[in-house]
C-alpha cells in the first residue's frame, strides 16, 4: 500500500524525521565506538565521525527527497504505462475521448454562457453589488424595475449603505451622419452612472458631478461601437462636437467597448434634472430607472428595509388615505444581473440541467468502456497483483487512465466551447443577447477542470472499485482461455447502461414536452392578425416638434398618405406603443367620471395607446359595440377614447360603457365613444394587459409613433419605401427601426425555442450515446458468451434462439431504464410546469414518443452484436474450451 | 526495465549484505562493505540513508527497531521477498555490466 503510506508519512512526517534523527544520532554514536577502539582519543574520534559524516540535516533532507522523487517516479510510470495502453487500442482512447470532450464541451459551452449572461456580465466591477430599483404597487398587482425622480433621491440618501446612485432616462435624438439623418438611442444618466457600474472609459474621462445640472454645458460620452462606427475610431475625438437634434454636445469621453449600459444605447448624455422634479408631488410618476451600487458588505436585504421605511415615511406623510397607501406602493432593490438576464434566465437554467445529464451519460459511457477493458485486463492485474502491485496501485493506474482521458477531452472542451458559446449567444435574438459577451476567463477554466475532475472519478471510480473487489480473490484463470460464466459481472457495467437510457429518456421526453409547449404558444392568439404587418418606429426629433400638436398631425397625415400610395399596400396606421416590443409600453392611472373612490381604493389603472382611424383596419382587431377613433375626432372637437373589452368587463360588468367620461389624457374629461376587443400587447406565454385606452393622435401629442403597414406582397421589401415616405414627408425625422410583426411575436418567444432547439440537440447527443453504450455492452456480452452460445447450438439451438437469448438482456436494460426514465420525466415535467406557461400538454405522447424511440435505438443497437454473436461455428466455439 | 548501470551499484552493494547478514543496521552495513572489501568500497552516510529509505518505500527491505550487543538502540533491516528477487536481478545485470566494462577494456 505504497500510496497510503505515503500519505500517511505526510501527516506523521515528524515522527518520521525524529525515527531518521536517532537512526543517524546511533550510527555516529557507533562510528566513534569503533575508533575509539581503533585506539583514537574520544574527542579526535568525534571530530572525525562528524567531518565524515558532514551535516545530519542534508542527509536527512536527502532521504526526504527520495519521496518526492519516488511519488514522481510512480506518476510518471503510471503516465506512461496509460498512455502506452492507449497507443495500443487507440480506437478505445478515441472513443472514450469523443465521448468526455462532447460531454465536457457541452458543459463548458453552456457554462460560459450561464457565467457571461448570470454571473458576471463583461463591463461591470462586482456585479453582485450592484442593484437596480424596483417600484410596486401591491394592490393594483403592479411590480416593475422602473422609479420617480423623488424614489431615486430618497435611495441614493442612504448613503451609509450606497456608495454610488444613479438615474437615467431614455433619450431618442436624431444626428446628421454625413449628411443623412441617423437615428441616436442617447441614455440621460446622471454623474455618478458609470460610478455605479465600475466603468471606465478608454478615452478621456465621464461625468463629473454637476455635469448633470441643467445649463451646465451639453457633454457627451460615446459608446465604444458608435464611435467605431461614426467617428472611425479616431483618437482626436475628444473636444469635438456632436449633434443631436441640432443640439451641440461635446465629446468628453469613449467609453470601454465591453460596457453597454443601458443596452442599445450609442451615446450617454447627462440628465439635467431640474429641482422641480425632486418635488414629492412627482413621485408616482415612474419614467426613470435607477441603479445603485452597494457599499461592500451590505446586502440587498439591508438596503431594502431601509427602503422600506422609507416608502412607510412617504405614506405616513401623505396620509394613509392618499393614492400610495391605497394602492399599498413600495420601493425595493433587486439584483441588476437578474433585471438584465430577463427572459434568458429560465432557459438557461434548464439548460444548465440539461448538460449536465449529458455529462453523466458521457461519463456512464466511458465508466462501461471501462469496466469492458477492464474485464479484458483481469489477467493483466491478476498478473501484476501476483508480483506485488497494491491495490492502491491498481486504483492509482485507472484513476491515472481515467485522468488522462479527461484531461485530454477537457483540453478540447476550453477550447471549443466558448466557441460555441458565442455561437450560442449569437443564435439568441439580439434584443436578449445585446450586451453580453463570453470570454474564457477564470470561472470558466475552473468550471471545465472540475467538470473534467468529475467526469474522471466517475468514469474511474466504478471500474477501480470493481478491480479492488476482485484483487482479494487471486484469479489468473479468469480471462485465461477457459471461460464459460461469469455474466454476473457485468452488473455494475449493465448499471451504467440502464442510467443512461434513463437519462437519455428524461432529455428526450424533456424535449417532446418543451416542442409542444412551443406549438400550443404559437397558437395562442394575439387578438390580432400580424401576418403581412411591417412597423417602421419614429421617435419625434426636435423640441418644437416634440411641443407642436399641428406639426406632428401634418407629419402624420402626410406619412400615412406616402405610404397609402405604395402598391401592394392594403391598410396604413400609426399606434404607440407597438404590441410585442419589448422596448414599449405604458400605463397610466385614471378616473371615472361621477364614480368617487371608496376607501382604500387606489383608482383605475390601464395601458394606454394612441392609434389613428384605419389602426383597427391594419390589425383586424374587432370592434364590439360604439364606434372606433374617427377621423372627425379633431383637436377642436370634444376628447374621445376606446376602451377594450377588459376594460369594459372590470368597470361595467353589467352596463355599457358607451357615454361614459373617464379623466386620464387630456384636461377634459373623455368620452367613451367604443368598445374593442382585447390583444395580448406583449408576451404569448402570459397574458400581461391590463386593459387598454386608446386614444386619438390627432387629440394629443406623444414623442413618436409606429407606422404600420398591411401588405398583400412580402413584407420584407417594404423597408426602404417605408424609410423613404418618413423622410420625404420630414427631413428631420427617421425610422429608427423597421421590422414586421411576425419577427416581434416569434422574437417574443425566442427564449422557448432556444430551449426547444438546444434540447434537441442535447437529447439527440444523449441517443447516440446511449446507442454506443448499448452496442458495446452487448457486443463484449456477445463475445464473453460465445462458449455457452456454442453449447447451446450444439444442442440444437436455432439462430434465432440465440439471438433472443442476447437480445432479452438488452431489452430488459432499456426497459428498466425507460421505467427510471419515465418516473424522472413525470417529476420534471411537475417542478417546471410551476415556471413555464403552456407547459404540460403532451406529456402522454412525449412519453410514448421517447419509449418508442429509445426502444428502436435499444433493438438497434443490440440487434448487430446478438447477430453477429449467433453466426459462430459451434465446434469452433467448444475448440476454445 | 533493468538498471543497467553503475549508479544501481549500491542498490546491490546494500541487498547482498543484507542476504549475507540476514538483519543489519546502517553501520553494520558500512562496516561490512569496507571490511569485505579491504576499505576498497567506502559507503558514504549520506548516499546510505536514502538508498535504505527508497527500498523500504519500494518494498524490498523492512527495518525494525531492535537492541545491539553493546545495548544501544538501532533499526534493523533486512530483505523481503521482492527484495531478493530484486537482488537476483541486480547481480545479473551487474555481471553483464563487468562483463561488457572488461570487454571494452581488453580491446586492443
Amino acid at each position: 500500500m505504497g500510496l497510503f503510506r505515503r500519505i500517511a508519512a505526510l501527516t506523521h512526517r515528524s515522527d518520521l524525521d525524529r525515527n531518521i534523527e536517532s537512526e543517524l544520532r546511533e550510527h555516529m554514536r557507533m562510528l566513534i565506538d569503533a575508533m575509539v577502539a581503533k585506539g583514537m582519543s574520544r574527542e579526535e574520534a568525534t571530530r572525525y565521525a562528524r567531518l565524515r559524516f558532514g551535516n545530519p540535516t542534508v542527509v536527512k533532507e536527502r532521504v526526504d527527497a527520495e519521496d518526492t522523487a519516488r511519488f514522481l517516479d510512480n506518476m510518471l510510470r503510471d503516465i506512461r504505462y496509460a498512455i502506452r495502453g492507449f497507443v495500443r487500442n487507440p480506437g478505445f482512447a478515441i472513443v472514450a475521448i469523443i465521448t468526455l470532450a462532447l460531454g465536457i464541451g457541452a458543459n463548458t459551452a453552456i457554462f460560459s454562457v450561464v457565467n457571461a449572461v448570470l454571473r458576471h456580465p463583461a463591463g461591470i466591477d462586482h456585479p453582485e453589488r450592484v442593484v437596480i430599483e424596483n417600484t410596486r404597487y401591491r394592490k393594483l398587482g403592479m411590480d416593475f424595475p422602473g422609479v420617480s425622480v423623488p424614489d431615486y433621491a430618497d435611495a441614493a440618501s442612504l448613503n451609509k449603505l450606497v456608495e454610488a446612485a444613479a438615474i437615467s432616462r431614455n433619450g431618442s435624438f436624431n444626428t446628421q451622419v454625413v449628411g443623412r439623418v441617423e437615428h441616436v438611442n442617447a441614455g440621460q444618466v446622471s454623474s455618478q452612472w458609470f460610478q455605479v457600474f465600475g466603468a471606465r472609459p478608454v478615452l478621456g474621462r465621464t461625468f463629473t458631478s454637476g455635469e448633470d445640472e441643467p445649463n451646465s454645458g451639453p457633454v457627451a460620452v460615446l459608446n465604444y461601437s458608435f464611435w467605431q462606427r461614426d467617428f472611425g475610431g479616431s483618437r482626436d475625438v475628444l473636444g469635438r462636437t456632436l449633434l443631436l437634434d441640432q443640439k451641440p454636445y461635446k465629446i468628453i469621453g469613449v467609453m470601454r467597448s465591453d460596457f453597454g449600459w443601458p443596452r442599445g444605447d450609442q451615446v450617454w448624455i447627462p440628465i439635467a434634472l431640474a429641482p422641480k422634479e425632486f418635488d414629492l408631488r412627482n413621485r408616482f410618476n415612474e419614467g426613470s430607472k435607477a441603479v445603485l451600487r452597494l457599499r461592500p458588505g451590505v446586502s440587498i436585504a439591508q438596503l431594502n428595509a431601509a427602503l422600506d421605511q422609507k416608502s412607510r415615511a412617504e405614506i405616513r406623510r401623505e396620509g394613509s388615505q392618499a393614492f400610495g397607501g391605497r394602492a399599498q406602493w413600495s420601493m425595493y432593490g433587486s439584483q441588476l444581473i437578474e433585471f438584465a438576464a430577463g427572459p434568458l434566465r429560465k432557459p438557461l437554467f434548464v439548460l444548465f440541467g440539461v448538460v449536465i445529464f449529458v455529462l453523466l451519460i458521457a461519463s456512464a459511457n466511458v465508466a462501461g468502456l471501462f469496466l469492458a477493458r477492464a474485464s479484458s485486463r483481469t489477467r493483466e492485474f491478476s498478473i501484476r497483483t501476483a508480483l506485488g502491485a497494491t491495490a492502491g496501485a491498481i486504483v492509482r493506474q485507472t484513476l491515472t487512465e481515467t485522468l488522462l482521458l479527461a484531461g485530454a477531452a477537457s483540453i478540447i472542451g476550453i477550447a471549443a466551447g466558448p466557441l460555441f458559446g458565442k455561437l450560442l449567444l449569437w443564435l439568441i435574438p439580439h434584443s436578449l443577447a445585446e450586451g453580453y459577451e463570453v470570454h474564457l476567463d477564470p470561472a470558466v477554466l475552473a468550471f471545465t477542470a472540475a467538470a473534467g475532475l468529475l467526469t474522471a472519478l466517475i468514469a474511474g471510480l466504478g471500474p477501480a472499485f470493481r478491480l479492488l473487489h476482485r484483487h482479494n480473490t487471486f484469479r489468473l484463470h479468469e480471462g485465461s482461455r477457459s471461460t464459460t460464466a461469469s455474466i454476473e459481472k457485468q452488473r455494475l457495467r449493465s448499471a451504467f447502461v440502464i442510467g443512461e437510457v434513463a437519462l437519455a429518456f428524461v432529455l428526450l421526453a424533456g424535449a417532446g414536452l418543451f416542442l409542444a409547449s412551443l406549438r400550443q404558444l404559437q397558437r395562442v392568439d394575439p387578438g390580432f392578425n400580424p401576418h403581412g404587418i411591417t412597423a417602421a418606429t419614429v421617435f419625434y426629433s426636435g423640441p418644437e416638434f416634440l411641443k407642436s400638436q399641428e406639426r406632428q398631425a401634418t407629419f402624420m397625415g402626410s406619412v400615412l398618405g406616402n405610404l397609402a400610395a405604395q402598391p401592394g399596400v392594403t391598410a396604413v396606421a400609426a399606434i404607440d406603443p407597438l404590441p410585442f416590443d419589448p422596448t414599449q409600453g405604458g400605463s397610466s392611472s385614471f378616473g371615472i367620471v361621477g364614480r368617487p373612490l371608496g376607501p382604500n381604493d387606489p383608482g383605475a389603472h390601464s395601458n394606454i395607446a394612441f392609434a389613428t382611424p384605419d389602426y383597427l383596419k391594419v390589425m383586424q382587431i374587432p370592434l364590439l359595440a360604439g364606434r372606433w377613433i374617427s377621423p372627425e375626432d379633431r383637436a377642436d372637437t370634444e376628447p374621445v377614447v376606446v376602451i377594450d373589452s377588459r376594460l369594459a368587463k372590470r368597470y361595467w360588468p353589467n352596463q355599457s360603457p358607451i357615454g361614459q367620461h373617464l379623466n386620464g389624457n387630456s384636461k377634459k374629461p373623455e368620452l367613451i365613444v367604443g368598445v374593442v376587443a382585447t390583444i395580448r400587447n406583449s408576451s404569448l406565454e402570459n397574458d400581461t394587459s391590463d386593459g387598454f385606452r386608446y386614444y386619438a393622435y390627432s387629440q394629443s401629442t406623444d414623442r413618436g409613433a409606429n407606422f404600420l403597414v398591411r401588405t398583400s406582397s412580402d413584407p420584407g421589401t417594404l423597408t426602404q419605401a417605408m424609410q423613404r415616405a418618413i423622410s420625404s414627408a420630414d427631413g428631420a425625422q427617421t425610422a429608427s427601426q423597421i421590422q414586421t410583426l411576425d419577427s416581434l411575436i416569434s422574437g417574443s418567444l425566442a427564449g422557448r425555442r432556444l430551449i426547444v432547439d438546444m434540447l434537441t440537440a442535447f437529447a439527440s447527443l444523449a441517443l447516440i450515446l446511449a446507442i454506443v453504450g448499448i452496442y458495446g455492452l452487448i457486443s463484449y456480452i456477445g463475445t464473453q458468451r460465445t462458449n455457452e452460445v456454442g453449447i447451446r447450438m450444439a444442442l440444437g439451438a436455432r439462430r434465432f434462439d440465440v439471438i433472443w437469448l442476447i437480445m432479452t438482456d438488452a431489452l430488459t436494460w432499456v426497459g428498466a431504464g425507460i421505467g427510471i426514465g419515465a418516473v424522472l420525466a413525470y417529476v420534471a415535467e411537475r417542478l417546471l410546469r410551476q415556471s413555464f406557461a403552456d407547459f404540460g400538454p403532451g406529456v402522454a405522447s412525449s412519453l410514448i414518443i421517447a419509449s418508442l424511440a429509445l426502444g428502436l435505438v435499444g433493438v438497434i443497437a443490440a440487434l448487430l452484436p446478438a447477430k453477429r454473436a449467433s453466426t459462430i461455428n459451434p465446434v469452433e466455439a467448444l475448440r476454445t474450451e | 526495465m533493468a538498471k543497467n548501470d553503475l549508479q544501481g551499484a549500491l542498490d546491490l552493494l546494500i541487498l547482498k549484505t543484507l542476504s549475507q547478514l540476514g538483519s543489519m543496521h546502517g553501520y553494520g552495513i558500512v562496516a561490512h562493505i569496507g571490511a569485505v572489501s579491504d576499505e576498497l568500497l567506502n559507503v558514504e552516510e549520506g548516499s546510505l540513508y536514502p538508498a535504505l529509505h527508497r527500498m523500504e518505500q519500494s518494498g524490498w527491505i523492512r527495518s525494525e527497531w531492535a537492541v545491539t550487543e553493546a545495548s544501544r538502540k538501532a533499526r534493523y533491516y533486512s530483505l523481503t521477498v521482492a527484495g531478493k528477487k530484486q537482488l537476483a536481478d541486480r547481480e545479473k545485470s551487474w555481471q553483464q555490466v563487468v562483463k561488457g566494462v572488461q570487454a571494452i577494456l581488453r580491446f586492443a
